[in-house]
């Protein structure tokens, strides 16, 4: 078979009902393809065996199609690696909700994904494992924490990929190798069987390569959202008053905002506000989560570092925290979407950045590009609102540039439909496609 | 232990300055550090209180926590309540 299957899975699944494909055999060929650009992107932690399948296959929405997750959800009878090594083996442990919808319908889980140690930091760095590599360039940087996710639906590995968004999580991985991101309302996808970092900001996300992925699988994992359709065409604003943005994006972005949005907004001083609240409901609630890992001194840098400001954060500042979200995202959505559906909202500032310039330990790391890597992103967790990211266009070297979408809670349906108008305009109907350069 | 359990259970005397409740959350913690770390931590959280003040949440007098707790507890989980009503 050749390497090129359909590039969505629709697409895929059309092939499959049209005899043009069999399934054992796209079966094979999705294993041998993840098993081969997985050593050579060193993107994936464990490889899982191949189930068996027969020709038949029965009316289910995934059957067949070649899935893979970050290394943070539990499996049956099996605990993640969570970024700090491969996983184990355990009796009793049963599949992430997020996960079992998927496997019902029929998907194939090829392996588990490489994510930064305990899903906190901006890029896919990691200590105790290989760090994967960018199909785009092997001198880029993969954001992070869901790296390897982004990774494998980048090089057409696999269709889609779970991950996780506490501040950026799904949105950058996605940014840096060039596909879409849907971090979903917080607690639309449970996150019972996903190890938490942050519970009151984790989010289950997707990637893919198309919306119609993007909307395929999430129509598994909440079966309501398939109802709701959008009758009426959505109103846009964009914001980019008092935003900071490199040269090198800056034209692209204006751009784009100007064509598709239909007016501007100011959000600066929500931005601060739910940003400053953000960080420190994040701090706290890591140091709460790895309270016993920090003080044996068995986490990471970055959960380290992050959890001792978080288990010294005074206890009444994170009560206040949490006892004013409310009242912020109600002034957001009473504000921004007073006359809006749907924002376009800065997510990349600059340039994809380069190893070297974002990974903690070369010489030539520059702080302030790691800090731009997620400078938009935590303050939609903190608002628990749905952000999709996805690119634009390219820059001046080719590399893409995306920007983020945000909706009202629990309205997804709204983001894929205005991503839907921006694939077909800027991508390609088919969506993006698979690149690997190394 | 989930943080409002935490809380529950090392609820701190309100009366005190911020930075000094950050050293007994420390200690609370059970955290061994060292003096270098001390200042990054009282540096970080010094900037994190100017942001808040700046983002018009002037917390440096310590609420009342005894009530706020419970309130707390309550809006942790109705958060998710509110949000489903967008649904």
């Amino acid at each position: 078979m050749s390497s090129a299957l359909p590039n969505t899975i629709s697409g895929f699944q059309n092939a499959l009902e049209r005899g043009e494909i069999g399934l054992k055999e796209s079966t094979n060929h999705q294993f041998e393809r993840f098993a081969t650009l997985g050593q050579r992107l060193r993107s994936v932690t464990d490889y899982f065996e191949q189930e068996t399948t027969g020709e038949s296959f029965g009316p289910q929405p995934l059957t067949g199609v070649a899935l893979a997750h970050k290394d943070i959800f539990d499996l049956k009878g099996r605990l993640p690696g969570l970024g700090r090594g491969r996983g184990h083996t355990k009796p009793g442990v049963q599949t992430a909700c997020a996960i079992t919808p998927l496997q019902q319908s029929g998907a194939l889980n090829l392996g588990a994904l490489p994510m930064a140690e305990d899903a906190c930091a901006a890029t896919g760095q990691t200590a105790n494992l290989p760090t994967p590599l960018n199909p785009l360039g092997k001198h880029l940087a993969v954001g992070g924490s869901s790296s390897g996710s982004a990774v494998a639906v980048a090089a057409g590995m696999v269709y889609a990929s779970l991950g996780t968004d506490t501040a950026g999580s799904v949105r950058m991985p996605a940014m840096t190798c060039g596909v879409m991101g849907l971090k979903t309302t917080h607690g639309l996808i449970s996150t019972e069987g996903v190890a938490p970092l942050s519970p009151s900001l984790d989010s289950v996300g997707i990637l893919a390569r198309s919306v119609q992925d993007l909307s395929c699988i999430l129509g598994v994992l909440v079966k309501d959202i398939q109802s709701k359709s959008v009758s009426q065409p959505l109103r846009t604003a964009f914001w980019l008053e008092g935003v900071s943005l490199s040269d090198e994006v800056s034209g692209l972005i204006e751009t784009v905002f100007k064509r598709y949005g239909q007016y501007s907004i100011d959000l600066s001083k929500h931005e601060q506000r739910a940003s400053t609240l953000q960080q420190l409901v994040m701090a706290y609630e890591t140091g709460q989560t790895h309270q016993w890992r920090i003080a044996q001194r068995l986490a990471c840098q970055q959960v380290t570092a992050l959890g001792m400001i978080g288990l010294a954060t005074p206890h009444s500042w994170f009560i206040q925290a949490i006892r004013t979200r409310q009242q912020c995202t109600q002034a957001f959505i009473d504000g921004a979407f007073a006359q809006a559906d749907v924002l376009l909202l800065p997510l990349q500032v600059a340039p994809v950045p380069q190893i070297d310039e974002v990974y903690t330990d070369m010489s030539t790391f520059e702080p302030a590009k790691l800090l731009a890597l997620h400078r938009y992103c935590g303050w939609i967790n903190y608002l628990g609102l749905p952000a999709l990211s996805i690119p634009v266009g390219l820059d001046s070297r080719g590399l893409p540039i995306s920007i983020q979408l945000v909706a009202r809670p629990f309205h997804e349906h709204h983001l894929l439909s205005v991503a839907e108008q921006l694939q077909h305009d800027l991508i390609g109907e088919d969506g993006i496609k698979p690149v690997c350069q190394i | 232990m989930s943080s409002i359990d935490t809380i529950r259970q090392n609820h701190p005397d309100n009366t005190q300055p911020w930075h000094e409740l950050s050293t007994q959350q420390l200690k609370q913690a059970g955290l061994n550090i060292s003096d270098t770390e001390q200042r990054k931590i009282n540096k970080s959280l010094t900037r994190l209180n100017a942001a808040l003040i700046a983002a018009g949440f002037d917390w440096t007098p310590n609420v009342n926590e005894t009530e706020d707790i419970k309130a707390a507890l309550r809006y942790k989980e109705n958060f998710e309540t509110y949000l489903a009503t967008y649904r």
